[in-house]
C-alpha cells in the first residue's frame, strides 16, 4: 500500500537535498561582508523613502470584497456543470435564474458606484 | 468512489408552488434593489409601498398554500405544511408592522429607504425558509440569510457609533454561534448518514435507513449538544444571551422591533422541528439540559430586567424572559406545547412590535432620550392615546388576563403541566410575577404628572399610529377571543405531527 | 488496519483540533480580523468533517453541505469586512475591547 508513495519520497529527498546543497555551497565558498543596506528587508541598493507599512485606501477592501463574493458564487457552477445532462433543460433555466439574481446584485453595485475607482 | 444520488433530478412546478410566498418576497427584494439603483428611491413612501405590496402578495400566496401545502418538496428539503405557513403569517405580519413603523424613523435618522426595506425583505425570506426547512442544510443557509441581512441592518444607522458597534458585535458573536451549530449538524449527519429531518426521525425512531448504532453513537450526542448551543444563542437563551441587550439597544429601533419577534419565531420553528420531531426518540437525553436552560433563562431575564433604565434594554431582557417561557413549551414536547409556541409568536408579534412602535415614535419625537424610561414621565397627559397603547402592551407582556400575553403564557404553562413538568410551570408563574413589577413601572412612570405641565406631544405619524392601533387590536383581540387563531395553531400542529406519524 | 493509512478517525480528529484552534482564537485574540479568521477556520474544519463523512458514508449530502458552507463563509467575510470598514471610517482604531459604548 505504502510502496506507491516511494517515488514521491525520493523526489522530495532530491528536491530538499538540492536546496540544502546550494545553500551550503554559497555559505562556504562566498565572501560575507554585510552592510546596513544589504541587511534591509528589500535589499536592492535603494534606501527606504518611507516605512513600507502604511494604510491602504478603503477602496481596495471594497474591490476585494466584491471580487470574493462573485468569485465564490462561481463554485456553484462546478457541480451543476457535472450533472447538467441529467438536469436537462429545467436545470439550465434554474441556473439562468441564479445568474439573473446575481446580475441584479451586479447592476445594483454598478449603479451605486461601488465599481468606480475615481470618486 | 461512486456517490449515490437517490433522488430524481428534476423539480416540478408543484415544488416551486410550495415555496411561492418565499419566491414572492424574493421578487420584491429584487424589485426594490433595481428600483433603488435606477430611480433613486429617495422618497420613503415609494419604498414603503413596494415593501408593503410585496408582503401583501406573499400573505395571499401563504393563504393559498394553507390548504394546498406539500409535506415535502424540493428533494425533501422544504415543507409547506400548515406549521410552516402559520409561521409565514407571523413573519409577514411582523414585517408589515415594521414597514408601517419605519417611515417616521427613516426620516428621523436619514437612512436610504430602498436598501433598508430590501434588507428587511431578504431577512424575511431567510426566516420563512427557516420555518419551512426540513433539511439541516436549508436550516443553515436560511439562518445565515436572515442573520447576514440583520447584521447589516443592526449597523445601518452609520451616524450613531452604538449602531455600528451593535452590528459588529452581533456579527462576530452570531457567526461564532453559527459555526457551533453547523459543526453539530456535521456530527448528526455523521451519526445518522442524512441531513433530512424526516430521515433522521425514522433512523432514530425505528433504526430504519441508517446504521442501527446511530442512537448509541457519541457523535450524535456531541452533535445535538453543539446544535443546542447554536439555537440557544440565536434565540437569546441564558447563558448565550449576552449580545441581546447591546444589539437591541444599538440597532435602529424598527430593526430591533423586527428582529426581536421574527428571528425568534423562525429559529424556534426550526428548533421545534429538530428537537421535538427529529430528535424526539432521544428526548430523555436532551430534556435535562433544556430544562436547566429554561429555568436559568426565565430567572436571569426577569431579574436583570428589574434594574434597566433604557426602554430598549428593558424589552431586550423581557425578550430573554419570553424565550424562557417558550422554551418551557418546547421542553413539554407535546401537541399542546407546540400549539402554544405557534400561538405565542402570533401574540408576541402584536405586543412586542407594538411596544417598539412606541419607542420608535418617542425617539423620532424626542431624539435619543426617547429610549429612556424616565422620558415617558407624564406621557398620559402629553399623548393619551400613545400612552394607552403602551399600557396595553405592557399588561400583555406581563401576562394580565384579557390580553394575548395571558393566553399565550397560560397555554405554555399548561403544556408543561400536561407533560408532568410541573416544576417548570411553577417557576414560570413565579418569574412572571417578578416581571409584573418592571412592566407596571413603565405604566406608573407614564401616569406621573409631567415636570412641565400642559405641554402636548406632536401628533403621532399616521403610519406609526396605524401600526400601533393594529398591534393594540391584535393584542386585545387575541386575548378576548383567541379561539379562531388558536384553532389555526392547533391545525398547524396537527399537520406537522401527522407528517411525523404522531397523534 | 494499518495505523499509517489515514482513516475517518484521523480526519475527524484533525477537524476537531482545527475547530478547537478556531474557538481558542476567537476567545483570546482582540484584533477583529484575527477573530474573523478564526471563525473561518472553524467553518472550514466543519467542511473537513462533512467531506470525511460524505466519503465514508458514500452519501452526497455532505459534499453539497460543504459547497453551501463555502458560499456562506464568503458572504460572511464580505459583510464582516464591510462592517469593519464602516467602523474604521468613523473612528480610526479598531479593537474589540474599545467597542464598549454600551454597558449594563
Amino acid at each position: 500500500m505504502l510502496t506507491e508513495y516511494i517515488p514521491i519520497l525520493i523526489l522530495s529527498l532530491l528536491a530538499g537535498g538540492f536546496a540544502l546543497t546550494n545553500i551550503a555551497v554559497t555559505l562556504l565558498s562566498g565572501p560575507y561582508r554585510p552592510s546596513r543596506e544589504k541587511l534591509a528587508p528589500y535589499e536592492s541598493g535603494m534606501t527606504e523613502i518611507q516605512p513600507p507599512r502604511q494604510r491602504f485606501p478603503v477602496k481596495f477592501y471594497v474591490i476585494a470584497m466584491l471580487f470574493l463574493l462573485f468569485d465564490i458564487e462561481g463554485v456553484s457552477f462546478f457541480p451543476w456543470a457535472i450533472i447538467l445532462r441529467g438536469l436537462r433543460f429545467p436545470g439550465f433555466v434554474e441556473m439562468l435564474i441564479f445568474v439573473l439574481i446575481l446580475a441584479v446584485g451586479y447592476v445594483f453595485l454598478w449603479k451605486k458606484g461601488a465599481l468606480t475607482w475615481e470618486r | 468512489m461512486m456517490l449515490v444520488v437517490s433522488v430524481p433530478l428534476h423539480v416540478t412546478l408543484a415544488d416551486w408552488g410550495s415555496i411561492l410566498p418565499e419566491l414572492v418576497v424574493t421578487g420584491g427584494f429584487l424589485v426594490l434593489l433595481l428600483a433603488d439603483a435606477f430611480i433613486p428611491v429617495r422618497r420613503t413612501e415609494v419604498a414603503t409601498g413596494i415593501a408593503l405590496l410585496t408582503i401583501l402578495l406573499a400573505f395571499l400566496a401563504a393563504m393559498n398554500l394553507w390548504s394546498h401545502g406539500m409535506a415535502a418538496s424540493l428533494y425533501d428539503t422544504v415543507s409547506s405544511d400548515k406549521f410552516a405557513v402559520f409561521f409565514d403569517f407571523v413573519i409577514l405580519v411582523s414585517a408589515a408592522l415594521t414597514a408601517l413603523l419605519s417611515p417616521s424613523y427613516i426620516r428621523y435618522s436619514h437612512f436610504d429607504p430602498g436598501e433598508f426595506y430590501a434588507l428587511i425583505l431578504a431577512s424575511a425570506v431567510g426566516m420563512m425558509f427557516m420555518a419551512a426547512a426540513i433539511s439541516l442544510m436549508v436550516i443553515f443557509i436560511a439562518l445565515e440569510l436572515l442573520s447576514l441581512a440583520l447584521y447589516i441592518l443592526s449597523g445601518f444607522e452609520r451616524s450613531r457609533p452604538e449602531s455600528q458597534e451593535a452590528g459588529f458585535k452581533y456579527f462576530l458573536l452570531s457567526s461564532f454561534a453559527s459555526a457551533f451549530l453547523v459543526y453539530g449538524m456535521a456530527m448528526v449527519y455523521g451519526a445518522t448518514g442524512t441531513t433530512r429531518i424526516l430521515q433522521i426521525a425514522t433512523c432514530l425512531g425505528h433504526g430504519a435507513g441508517c446504521s442501527a448504532a446511530a442512537s448509541a453513537s457519541p457523535l450524535l450526542y456531541i452533535g445535538v449538544g453543539l446544535m443546542l448551543v447554536g439555537f440557544a444563542f440565536k434565540v437569546s437563551i441564558v447563558p448565550f444571551h449576552m449580545w441581546t441587550p447591546d444589539v437591541y439597544q444599538g440597532a435602529p429601533t424598527p430593526v430591533t422591533a423586527f428582529m426581536s419577534v421574527t428571528t425568534k419565531a423562525a429559529v424556534f420553528a426550526a428548533f421545534i422541528r429538530v428537537f421535538n420531531f427529529a430528535l424526539a426518540p432521544i428526548e430523555s437525553h436532551w430534556y435535562g439540559v433544556v430544562w436547566a436552560l429554561a429555568i436559568v433563562t426565565m430567572v436571569v431575564g426577569n431579574i436583570v430586567a428589574l434594574v434597566q433604565t433604557s426602554m430598549k434594554r428593558l424589552l431586550a431582557y423581557s425578550g430573554i424572559a419570553h424565550a424562557g417561557y417558550i422554551l418551557v413549551a418546547l421542553a413539554a414536547d407535546n401537541a399542546l406545547g407546540q400549539t402554544s409556541v405557534a400561538f405565542y409568536f402570533l401574540a408576541y408579534a402584536f405586543m412586542n412590535i407594538g411596544a417598539f412602535v412606541v419607542v420608535a415614535v418617542m425617539e423620532s419625537q424626542e431624539g435619543p432620550v426617547g429610549d429612556e424610561i424616565a422620558s415617558y414621565r407624564g406621557l398620559f397627559y402629553r399623548n393619551p392615546s400613545l400612552a394607552g397603547a403602551t399600557a396595553v402592551f405592557m399588561f400583555s407582556l406581563a401576562g394580565f388576563p384579557l390580553t394575548a400575553g395571558f393566553v399565550a403564557k397560560y397555554l405554555a404553562f399548561s403544556a408543561a403541566v400536561q407533560a408532568h413538568h410541573t416544576d417548570l410551570a411553577i417557576i414560570g408563574v413565579l418569574t412572571s410575577l417578578i416581571s409584573i413589577y418592571y412592566y407596571l413601572r413603565v405604566v406608573y412612570v407614564m401616569l406621573r404628572r409631567p415636570e412641565v405641565p400642559g405641554v402636548q406631544s406632536p401628533p403621532t405619524p399616521a403610519a406609526a399610529d396605524l401600526a400601533a392601533w393594529i398591534a393594540v387590536a391584535g393584542t386585545i383581540g387575541l386575548g378576548i377571543i383567541p379561539t379562531g387563531f388558536l384553532n389555526l395553531a392547533t391545525q398547524s400542529v396537527t399537520a406537522i405531527r401527522y407528517i411525523f406519524g404522531l397523534p | 488496519m494499518n495505523p499509517l493509512v489515514p482513516g475517518a478517525d484521523h480526519f475527524l480528529v484533525l477537524s476537531a483540533i482545527l475547530f478547537t484552534l478556531g474557538v481558542i482564537g476567537v476567545l483570546t485574540r482582540r484584533d477583529p480580523l484575527i477573530i474573523f479568521m478564526s471563525i473561518e477556520l472553524m467553518l472550514n474544519s466543519v467542511n473537513l468533517s462533512f467531506v470525511t463523512f460524505s466519503h465514508y458514508l458514500s452519501s452526497a449530502d455532505g459534499q453539497v453541505f460543504t459547497f453551501i458552507i463555502m458560499t456562506v463563509a464568503a458572504a460572511e467575510v464580505v459583510v464582516g469586512l464591510a462592517l469593519i470598514v464602516s467602523i474604521f471610517q468613523s473612528r480610526q482604531e479598531i479593537d474589540v475591547d474599545e467597542l464598549d459604548e454600551m454597558r449594563g
